[in-house]
């Protein structure tokens, strides 16, 4: 079975602050600038970011990504929480740096398949 | 929205420095094509194109306009600004190059890679502009 943004709710890490829909994550990525992460994600991945506004929102639905971690416990915007609620992204806040979130994640993919 | 059998445009309305609303007409426009039944990577190359766009006129004109015409195997688009224009478009067209502020920096843009992205997304690019009058861009994605 396929790790999911489900699944990714249940670690216990990591905090569902805003749920979508269940969909696969098959994989991770880390960056914070923008024109990198739209051209540059893969399918189906988490992407982990310091950055909890609202533009992260828009990319993430731009390049279709069903998940967003926001790391060492960064704040988040109201918008950026109304904009994913709207979008039905998933937002999930973590106090792990992005490296460990990022390790955590790629652990419980590769435990899962 | 002008509507034939062959053909549709359609149009966006992009507000000056509205960080709150930026990637708005994108995605709208995202969607439609979508809708209309396009393949995955041409919405794609579509989304990211004109997010670029986009944002260089939130951040760096007073908004502007998305116009898009559709036909069944391409999307011809043009951004249109009256914003202070381009002096060097060589050098505004060169990966890492940018002129946005640090305030903007801060929140993941500027990193000199939205002309880039767009050349490498679209089929074609044009960019004409003239300093104080503004700037159009214009680019093809054909579709499969």
């Amino acid at each position: 079975m396929a790790f999911t943004t489900h699944d990714l709710a249940a670690l216990p890490e990591f905090n569902a602050l805003v749920r979508g829909e269940k969909a696969p994550l098959e994989g991770v990525f880390c960056c914070d600038l923008l024109s990198l992460v739209i051209s540059r994600a893969q399918d189906n991945c988490v992407w982990i970011t310091v950055m909890g506004h609202v533009n992260t929102v828009a990319v993430a639905t731009l390049r279709d990504l069903p998940a967003i971690v926001v790391a060492e416990d960064m704040p988040v915007d109201t918008e950026m929480v109304e904009a994913a609620r709207r979008e039905g992204i998933w937002i999930y806040t973590t106090a792990l740096p992005v490296f460990k979130a990022a390790l955590a994640i790629h652990e419980a993919i590769s435990h899962a398949l | 929205m002008a509507h034939s059998e062959q053909s549709m445009k359609v149009s966006y309305t992009v507000l000056p420095d509205d960080f709150m609303r930026a990637g708005e007409a994108s995605g709208a426009l995202k969607k439609l094509l979508k809708e209309l039944g396009f393949p995955s990577d041409t919405v794609r190359r579509c989304a990211i194109a004109t997010y670029e766009g986009e944002m260089n006129m939130v951040i760096h004109a007073q908004g502007g306009v998305v116009e898009a015409i559709i036909t069944p195997d391409t999307i011809e688009l043009e951004l249109r600004d009256t914003g202070p224009g381009i002096s060097d478009i060589e050098l505004a067209m060169t990966e890492g190059y940018s002129t946005a502020s640090d305030a903007v920096r801060d929140i993941g843009f500027g990193a000199g890679m939205g002309l880039p992205n767009i050349q490498k997304y679209s089929d074609r690019m044009s960019l004409t502009s003239e300093v104080g009058v503004g700037t159009t861009l214009r680019m093809t994605i054909r579709s499969g």
